[in-house]
């Protein structure tokens, strides 16, 4: 499989060999190996954390690989290029976070990096027009040059940012070899633009542009893909032709064995019903209702941009709703109103996704980050801290969560990720939440840290409190969960519970549409 | 197997421990070295100026007449420890100090009235502050620069641009008779910094001000009233800048409306370089004690040997610059691998 013959290697693009990444011991990548010829599309699928976005980031320079990798692009060694201009590598990145200014104009946006120049460094405003109108025209954008983007359609904006990644190429003479990356391009995509973005790609191809495809979206795959490389765990477990596939196959692959049990037994009854929740509204999410009992793990799942991670975010007032009501223990909140302060108070703790950003601050001692929330319980009558009171708790609780090193002292930013989320459910726990709301609560927690945090929550489940998780982690929302609603475009469109609840099965809502 | 990434993970966790504990001896130096620069200093000029510089009334002279920079460096900390820049505490100082004469010096008002008025005064404006940076939602440094340049031009145009006198001896008297031989005004500051101390490492307040300039969204998705801190902040420092004003106004009986623009980069360089100190990479009220000291000991030092004028200038300047470079660098290295 991994020799490439000398007839074919007139028209391969890239050819990658023995990629392999290894982050503090663990290996993430394990000696990959891919090829994608001239004008070809080829999709690169996985769950989260098989290992798929590492090596993106290897490929567009952000992660250096292992020793013993070798990287080729046409003719050309790429190995010590990576990370460099589109113009050198003939690589280009395009990620769903579009990397376009907004106030600035299309114009602007695509030569940035290369105006052409006339007297005194003038810009040559009506040559760039043309050369820009040139270059518009090779993604179907029929618009003037002189738009700012923030006044364009996403989809038109995800076009631009396909034509800066061609013209970045293009700026590299002669380059026999041309090579876009498009990271979950469609994700924010409404469906005609979908559509439309794709008969741009398929032009692309017939012109000999290569196109490596990065998606969750399996119906995509299989519609404008020739082939799937797919992976699992660091390592490639597929490279197959499309053709005459199915969803369910890919997805068969990519899921494989189950692993080992991670998963704390959940035999504890649920109590009665602690929150209802009412049309809720938001940018995303559309009239979500939904109820939850104490002891209940609910969790939330869908595709990037369709809602199922913005629910916690609105009921924990973290993110302004457009409307709807939440009762929790009687007492009905009007989401529009709600602000972080008000829903803590009613006991609505929320864990979001981004760690360092608004999880936990690092730079401030582990101690700290865990009483935050509690820290009247340690202050005296005139509202002094009790430092000792304080330490001893700090002290009991990181040995109870199994924080390595229990040093409460410690900043944060010294600890793994795994023990990061450790202290920073303990954070929300100790202050006793009737609704706990989590946003992908293991990611970057490695598999010894991971089986803690399942404990943590089961073990406030158990308590009484009920526990909602938005995650797109199959496996753990099937082993973790009483039921899961599967979201898409902003509504619930369908929930597994019982024996309906597998990882496989959720997969398959997700991704088959 | 998964005992074997168990034990890699342990394997990984204990290695970060060890290659992250900075030996214990850099530690304290990060903790105690601008109180060691200020001894080192100190024995400088002691073994330069054997006679004059070791002596009770040097000690005198640098503990009492600094107090206005001390006031003022401890109220600007209480801005940046909410993670905002208040550029107005200068015009603060000179605007409190005119208004406080111009009332009972001028308008002969009772000294009560008067201070209580230009407090008041000091408070409003550190309101008007709090309104555009963080109800607004201005960038705080950008606001500060205006209101503070706005503020310095009312003060030059109440006092025609020259110095106001005329303030009660009683005032005066009160500011300038000495306990121990330090006037007064020292004491008060003593009193504010083990204060500020106080309310920054043992109350909730503190402990949440910290959040709140660490990670705003952090405080805010924890419960936090981040709005009120922040305005808070930048009210203090008001206060404390109107403050120092009638200090600075009472020590010398009258007041130059242009000596506010003096008071803007000691405190910023004090403030700054105390964040290094006791506890490094926080703004602390010891670290701005020894820092404001440190500072004032070597710009006396030098003008007992004749250099007057730029070396106060040289040395605040220098000292912003080295106290944000080691910050910067400290806190970089602390952020690597992680």
């Amino acid at each position: 499989m991994d020799t490439v013959t000398a007839k074919n290697t007139e028209t391969v693009t890239l050819s990658v060999r023995d990629v392999s990444k290894t982050f503090y011991g663990i290996t993430v990548l394990s000696d990959f190996a891919m090829d994608i010829h001239r004008g070809e599309m080829v999709a690169l699928i996985g769950q989260n954390g098989s290992g798929k976005s590492t090596f993106i980031k290897i490929l567009s320079g952000f992660h250096a690989p292992d020793e013993g990798g070798t990287f080729r692009l046409g003719q050309q060694d790429v190995g010590d290029m990576l990370g460099q201009s589109p113009s050198k590598t003939g690589m280009a990145f395009i990620h769903q976070d579009l990397p376009l200014v907004p106030s600035m104009t299309i114009l602007e946006n695509l030569r940035i990096a290369r105006f052409m120049t006339g007297f005194a460094g003038r810009i040559l405003w009506k040559r760039e027009a043309v050369e820009v109108a040139k270059i518009l025209a090779k993604v179907g954008l029929d618009v003037s040059p002189n738009l700012r983007i923030d006044q364009l359609s996403v989809t038109e904006r995800a076009l631009v940012a396909i034509a800066r990644g061609l013209s970045e190429i293009e700026a590299g003479d002669a380059l026999e070899a041309q090579l876009l990356v498009l990271d979950e391009p469609t994700a924010y995509l409404p469906e005609e633009g979908v559509t439309r973005l794709f008969s741009v790609l398929r032009d692309l191809s017939a012109q000999g542009v290569s196109i490596l495809f990065v998606s969750h979206r399996l119906d995509e795959v299989l519609d404008h893909c020739s082939r799937a490389v797919i992976l699992r765990g660091g390592r490639k477990v597929g490279d197959v032709k499309t053709v005459g596939m199915k969803e369910r196959d890919l997805v068969e692959i990519m899921l494989g064995q189950p692993p080992e049990d991670i998963y704390p037994d959940r035999n504890f009854p649920v109590g009665e019903e602690i929150l209802r929740v009412s049309e809720l509204t938001g940018s995303q999410v559309k009239d979500v209702s939904f109820s939850a009992k104490r002891g209940e793990i609910i969790g939330f799942v869908g595709l990037p941009g369709e809602g199922y991670d913005q629910i916690p975010y609105l009921l924990a007032g973290a993110t302004r709703s457009t409307g709807g009501t939440a009762t929790v223990n009687d007492v009905t909140l009007d989401l529009p109103k709600l602000r972080p302060a008000r829903a803590i108070a009613n006991g609505i703790a929320l864990l979001p996704a981004d760690r360092k950003g608004a999880s936990g601050a690092v730079d401030i001692t582990v101690g700290a980050n865990l009483t935050l929330p509690t820290l009247g319980k340690f202050t005296s009558p005139l509202h002094v801290l009790r430092g000792k009171a304080e330490r001893e708790f700090v002290a009991t609780e990181l040995v109870h969560a199994t924080v390595t090193p229990p040093d409460g002292s410690a900043r944060l930013a010294t600890l793994s990720g795994g023990n990061q989320q450790k202290v920073l459910i303990s954070k929300w726990a100790t202050a006793d939440p009737a609704i706990f709301l989590l946003h992908e609560p293991t990611q970057g927690v490695d598999v010894g840290a991971k089986r803690q945090v399942f404990i943590q929550l089961n073990k406030l489940a158990r308590e009484g409190a009920a526990i909602l998780i938005s995650s797109v982690e199959y496996d753990d929302l099937a082993n973790l969960c009483t039921r899961v609603h599967v979201i898409r475009d902003g509504h619930i469109v369908g929930t597994l519970e019982g024996d309906a609840l597998k990882a496989h099965d959720l997969a398959a809502a997700v991704h088959q549409r | 197997m998964s005992e074997s990434i168990g034990e890699a993970t342990a394997a990984v966790i204990t290695s970060k421990v060890t290659r992250k504990s900075t030996p214990r001896i850099a530690v304290q130096f990060e903790k105690y070295g601008v109180l060691v620069a200020w001894v080192v200093v100190i024995a400088f000029f002691s073994l330069m100026m054997p006679e004059t510089f070791p002596t009770l009334a040097t000690g005198r002279l640098i503990l009492g007449t600094q107090t206005v920079i001390l006031i003022t460096t401890l109220g600007l900390m209480l801005s940046l420890a909410v993670g905002e820049f208040d550029l107005s505490v200068g015009s603060v100082v000179g605007f409190a100090g005119s208004l406080m004469v111009v009332l009972n010096g001028v308008l002969g008002w009772g000294a009560l009235e008067s201070f209580v008025t230009t407090l008041v005064a000091a408070l409003l404006f550190g309101a008007l502050n709090a309104f555009l940076a963080v109800y607004v939602g201005v960038q705080s440094i950008i606001v500060t620069l205006g209101t503070g340049t706005l503020l310095a031009g009312l003060t030059l145009a109440v006092t025609s641009s020259k110095v106001v006198t005329g303030l009660d001896p009683g005032i005066v008297q009160f500011m300038t008779s000495p306990i121990l031989g330090i006037p007064i005004p020292f004491y008060i500051a003593v009193i504010l910094t083990v204060i500020a101390w106080f309310v920054l490492q043992h109350t909730p307040l503190g402990r949440r001000m910290n959040f709140v300039q660490a990670n705003r969204e952090v405080a805010r998705l924890s419960g936090l009233r981040v709005q009120w801190i922040r305005a808070g902040g930048l009210m203090a420092t008001s206060l404390f800048g109107g403050l120092a004003g009638i200090v600075l106004a009472g020590t010398n009986g009258a007041a130059n409306p242009q000596a506010g623009a003096y008071y803007l980069l000691p405190a910023f360089a004090a403030a700054f370089l105390g964040s290094t100190a006791i506890i490094p990479g926080r703004f602390n009220a010891f670290g701005t004690f020894v820092a404001v000291y440190f500072l004032v000991t070597g710009i006396t030092g030098l003008q007992y040997l004749g250099y007057a004028g730029w070396p106060e200038q040289i040395f605040y300047g220098s000292s912003l610059v080295i106290a944000v470079t080691i910050g910067h660098v400290v806190g970089r290295r602390r952020g690597q691998g992680i």
